[in-house]
């Protein structure tokens, strides 16, 4: 089944993870987009409940136009990154481009019988999510100068920050499932975790929380197309009860970089997962929702 | 007779272009209708989200694989340029209402969760007596409130009151406050709203 990063058992207590993520440009700052870069390539990792060993760059750069220093700072920012998170570069590949794009393709090592996967959420369990979201929406609004100063380095910084801390925390205290929050949105994730789970979700909707200006960009129709995408993807999933205004419902569709950790955790445990995050630094961690019992992956938000 | 109107054309572009090209051309045309044409359904989605943000009626025609979007101003068209005028908040209590306390808490932080939606910008929040635990860890509205600050919300509690139920080290989001600013704030803003 489609998890967040493949594992292979090479003996009874070890076994490889391994995922590869690149992208173009999210940010202006070039070493902030390194550190971007690595940080959501290590996701996956953290989301299984690994830990990364190595990493290998990709990069794809326009050195003719862009020059030499642009990309020493962007690998600077990636190789910080993966330092910060206990794991090496062992080297890497780039080629010529008209467009940059920088990734890295990440191992690490898990206990096979350790394994966090998508597909473990049993009725009653409670939904944590650890990152704020309107990553896709202020990175479209960067894009159109519509950001101030403050604003944008938030975004970086959420961005930049790795999920090390949430996994530790989720690790310690023992979670049903975990997924990390990319491309497909919150709902996207959540979709494939309860489809995985044989169960359907209720997402409370004034539980969420999201990045300073997000909802105000989104209602001036400042949302990525992978928003819109995503949104035609799920519609048959999702059902919305009481009220949830138009660019909330956006956000919940919108596609993040390097997005938080969905934790699904286990009533009897939840306060002990959230005094654990809080420990590891995560300031705002969200119950968003439930998982309300056996299904087929349907997805419920509940406005007020 | 089609009205007069400007037309503004955004095929071929890259999102967030679209959007952002026609709201330049709806606030710097003097005509009070504009048309802009989309090729795609996320230009045409969001030039539809904008418009209605900024109050302005909209109709979609497609044509071939094109969208006309006719945008007009309303009266409210201006207003919805302007950043709004101060406003102040008096939260005297964390429940909103009288009938039931368990419903009031629901609807404070229903409300501080709308509140957060519309932003926070020219918004002045003052906490007093039992309203400072809405300010205080483990409130139901800390991360509105969070969200209304970053927005620009100023945002206070009243220390007095935070000494009386002990809680001033339990403050989570604002500055402590004392009576000299409430009374400065209350009667120096235009529009005083009482909760």
């Amino acid at each position: 089944m489609p998890d967040d990063a493949g594992v292979y058992r090479l003996s009874p207590d070890l076994a490889l993870v391994q995922t590869v993520d690149f992208f173009t440009p999210v940010v202006d700052d070039p070493y902030t987009f390194g550190q971007v870069a690595a940080a959501n390539a290590l996701s996956d990792i953290y989301a299984m409940g690994a830990a990364p060993l190595t990493a290998l760059n990709l990069v794809a750069f326009p050195i003719c136009t862009l020059g030499v220093p642009v990309l020493q700072e962007i690998l600077r920012g990636g190789c910080d990154k993966v330092a910060e998170a206990g794991a090496v570069i062992l080297g890497g590949h780039s080629i010529e481009d008209d467009e940059p794009k920088y990734g890295l393709a990440v191992t690490g090592v898990v206990h096979p019988d350790r394994i966090v996967t998508n597909q473990g959420a049993r009725p009653g369990d409670w939904l944590v999510l650890t990152k704020p979201l309107g990553t896709g929406v202020l990175a479209t609004a960067l894009k159109a100068g519509l950001l101030d100063t403050e604003t944008e380095r938030l975004l970086g910084e959420t961005m930049a920050t790795l999920n090390a801390g949430a996994s530790r925390a989720m690790l310690r205290v023992g979670v049903s499932a975990c997924t990390d929050i990319t491309g497909f949105g919150l709902l996207g994730h959540l979709r494939e975790l309860a489809f995985n789970s044989k169960v359907d979700l209720e997402v409370d909707a004034t539980a969420v929380t999201y990045l300073p200006q997000a909802r105000k960009l989104a209602g001036q129709g400042i949302i990525p197309a992978g928003a819109y995408n995503n949104r035609e993807h799920l519609a048959p999933y999702v059902e919305v009860l009481g009220t949830v205004n138009a660019a909330e419902q956006d956000l919940l569709y919108d596609p993040q970089t390097s997005g938080g950790l969905l934790l699904v955790v286990d009533e009897n445990r939840k306060e002990e997962l959230l005094t654990a995050l809080r420990q590891e630094g995560i300031r705002r961690p969200g119950v968003i929702g439930r998982v309300l019992g056996s299904g087929t992956g349907k997805i419920v938000i509940r406005g007020v | 007779m089609e009205q007069q109107s400007d037309m503004v054309d955004v095929r071929g572009l890259a999102c967030p272009q679209p959007v952002i090209l026609t709201r330049q051309a709806l606030e710097r045309s003097g005509q009070d209708r504009i048309t802009a044409v989309a090729d795609n359904e996320t230009a045409r989605d969001n030039i539809v989200k904008m418009a209605r943000s900024l109050s302005c009626g909209v109709e979609v025609d497609q044509r071939g694989d094109d969208f006309y979007i006719a945008i007009t101003k309303t009266e409210d068209f201006g207003a919805a340029l302007e950043p709004q005028e101060n406003l102040l908040f008096l939260v005297a209590s964390d429940s909103l209402g009288r009938g039931s306390e368990d419903l009031g808490r629901l609807l404070m932080k229903n409300l501080f969760y709308t509140m957060s939606e519309q932003g926070g910008l020219g918004k002045v929040i003052i906490f007093i007596n039992s309203g400072i635990k809405l300010a205080c860890t483990g409130s139901p509205a800390l991360d509105f409130l969070f969200e209304l600050q970053q927005d620009g919300a100023e945002i206070f509690a009243c220390g007095t009151c935070l000494d009386y139920f002990k809680l001033k080290d339990q403050l989570s989001v604002g500055q402590v406050t004392n009576m000299y600013t409430i009374l400065d704030y209350l009667q120096k803003v235009p529009r005083v709203i009482y909760l």
